[in-house]
């Protein structure tokens, strides 16, 4: 295995929640800023800037951001879909690619000031789907959990334990969305949205900022914080849209399995920590046996053996995830495994955590994941 | 009554037009390239096989199996405020293709792997949609 090339030298957020009056180009700066500082750089180092739309919005190009941040990086450009893994690969080929030395990764939401409207075709087929009423993200979500609880005897309990440990994990991060209590016999005494899926298997709708300053691995070693070193990283995409399974039970979440675990040189036994984008429980539960933390099929009796709570065997979405933390599609989970990695996530801190898994879909279309440690290899 | 009207589909579109022709008469087609013979759905401007435009319509047995669904409680798009709860299957053709559409069935009694059959729904002179029912036979 080769020296990491890459790594996340500093992090920086806003508050996550409703934050009405500030755009999202004012979040993502004031992210940006923290982020900036948490490194130890100086503005005029930045050379890199790759922005994301939050998605279905037109906020927070780089063409918007450069007038806040003030700054003319040599590269910038912009992500259509607003997303942490695909920009944080994105910076490593800016910067192997000697297009730049120091990335500036921002994201700014105000999903929920604006109340974005989410019941809209999802996935593959929209035009078919819309007149069937197959709307928001919920009804392939559950469409999918159905298939799986016909296969494999999955129950609504197992998938429950998704959203309760994350909840559990919320509760000691002052900055989740939703912190109060919620048993087992909670969720499941809470009325379906679209059934199986009840409203703690959907994401939580925020507004927030967050920021990243990717550079080499080399140069963060002389920058203020711990360096998290990318590992490995790998993607797959399922653009094409046909009368299969991609847009549901997504099996090419496997292929971006084998390559990230290739690509690092570990194995799932090696993750001590594993973020996976929730944005419905359900992936969460799919992710589990794509990335080989258990068998396909297993992955519910492995929620209700308690893994992912705290405490448990592989602590997952330590920050509470999109279903308790907050919305920013995967962001303040890379956030989190940056914070964790380097020992200073407070009463959450998993002890010893040194490998960290960031797995990230964009639905149905792509995914991305990423091997993240303060070690130089695996 | 929900003031809010449901999508229509524009059944002049030509990527689709046979398609509502067909179910105007109560009969399911697929499109099928003239080209390289691939089925392919739901239909497109090009064969996604061979990358060329040109298709026939293919009459399919109204019949398949429900591969998966999904029960709306909610009616998050309120045009289907009146229609909860009501289920999306998707069904799967004897051919293989599989296909989203509304069940017209007693909720409780939908099963993933039961036979169901196209039920063709008559809206107006232009619009017959095809939904699903369990095929009792």
């Amino acid at each position: 295995m080769s020296s990491p090339r890459i790594a996340i030298a500093g992090i920086g957020a806003t508050e996550q929640g409703e934050l009405p009056g500030q755009s999202a180009e004012l979040l993502a700066t004031r992210a940006a800023r923290i982020a900036i500082e948490d490194a130890g750089i100086d503005r005029g180092e930045i050379d890199g800037l790759i922005t994301c739309k939050a998605p279905l919005t037109s906020h927070g190009t780089d063409e918007a951001m450069g007038p806040l941040l003030g700054i003319n990086p040599r590269y910038s450009t912009t992500l259509d879909y607003g997303m942490a893994a695909f920009s944080l690969h994105l910076a490593a080929m800016a910067i192997n690619s000697g297009f730049a030395r120091t990335v500036l990764l921002t994201y700014g939401t105000t999903a929920r000031s604006e109340r974005i409207g989410f019941s809209r075709p999802i996935g593959g087929s929209s035009y078919w789907a819309a007149l069937s009423g197959f709307l928001h993200v919920a009804g392939p979500a559950a469409m999918a959990m159905r298939r799986h609880m016909h296969l494999y005897g999955t129950t609504e309990e197992q998938l429950g334990w998704v959203s309760v440990a994350q909840r559990e994990w919320a509760q000691r991060n002052p900055r989740a969305v939703f912190r109060h209590d919620m048993s087992i016999e909670d969720y499941l005494a809470m009325p379906y949205i679209v059934e199986p899926l009840r409203r703690p298997d959907l994401t939580v709708i925020s507004d927030g900022g967050v920021a990243m300053v990717v550079t080499s691995s080399e140069r963060a070693r002389d920058l203020a914080q711990k360096p998290v070193n990318v590992l490995g990283m790998a993607q797959q995409s399922a653009i094409r849209n046909e009368q299969n399974e991609d847009k549901l039970m997504r099996p090419w979440l496997g292929d971006i399995a084998r390559d990230v675990y290739q690509t690092s040189g570990t194995a799932p036994g090696d993750v001590d920590i594993a973020y996976l984008q929730d944005g419905t429980s359900v992936w969460v539960l799919q992710m589990l046996e794509a990335y080989g933390f258990c068998a396909p099929g297993e992955a519910g009796p492995f929620l209700t053996e308690g893994n992912t709570r705290p405490g448990g065997s592989l602590p997952v979405n330590t920050n509470g995830g999109q279903l308790s933390e907050s919305y920013t599609h995967n962001w303040m989970h890379l956030y989190e495994a940056v914070t964790q990695l380097r020992g200073q996530a407070g009463d959450r801190q998993v002890a010893g955590a040194e490998v960290a898994l960031h797995a990230q879909t964009h639905d149905f279309w792509k995914g991305a994941a990423t091997i993240l440690s303060t070690r130089d290899e695996a | 009554m929900s003031t809010i009207e449901k999508p229509r589909p524009d059944v002049d579109d030509p990527i689709v037009a046979g398609y509502w022709a067909a179910t105007r008469e109560g009969r399911l087609v697929v499109p099928r390239s003239t080209v390289c013979g691939y089925q392919l759905w739901p239909p497109e401007e090009v064969c996604p096989n061979c990358l060329q435009p040109g298709f026939e319509w293919q009459e399919v047995e109204p019949r398949g199996t429900l591969w998966s669904y999904a029960v709306y409680h909610r009616a998050l798009d309120p045009a289907f405020a009146d229609d909860v709860p009501y289920a999306v299957g998707l069904v799967e053709l004897e051919s293989g293709v599989k296909m989203y559409g509304i069940m017209r069935a007693d909720l409780d009694a939908l099963r993933v792997g039961a036979p169901v059959e196209a039920v063709f729904e008559r809206l107006d002179d232009e619009v017959t949609f095809v939904r699903w029912r369990l095929d009792e036979d």
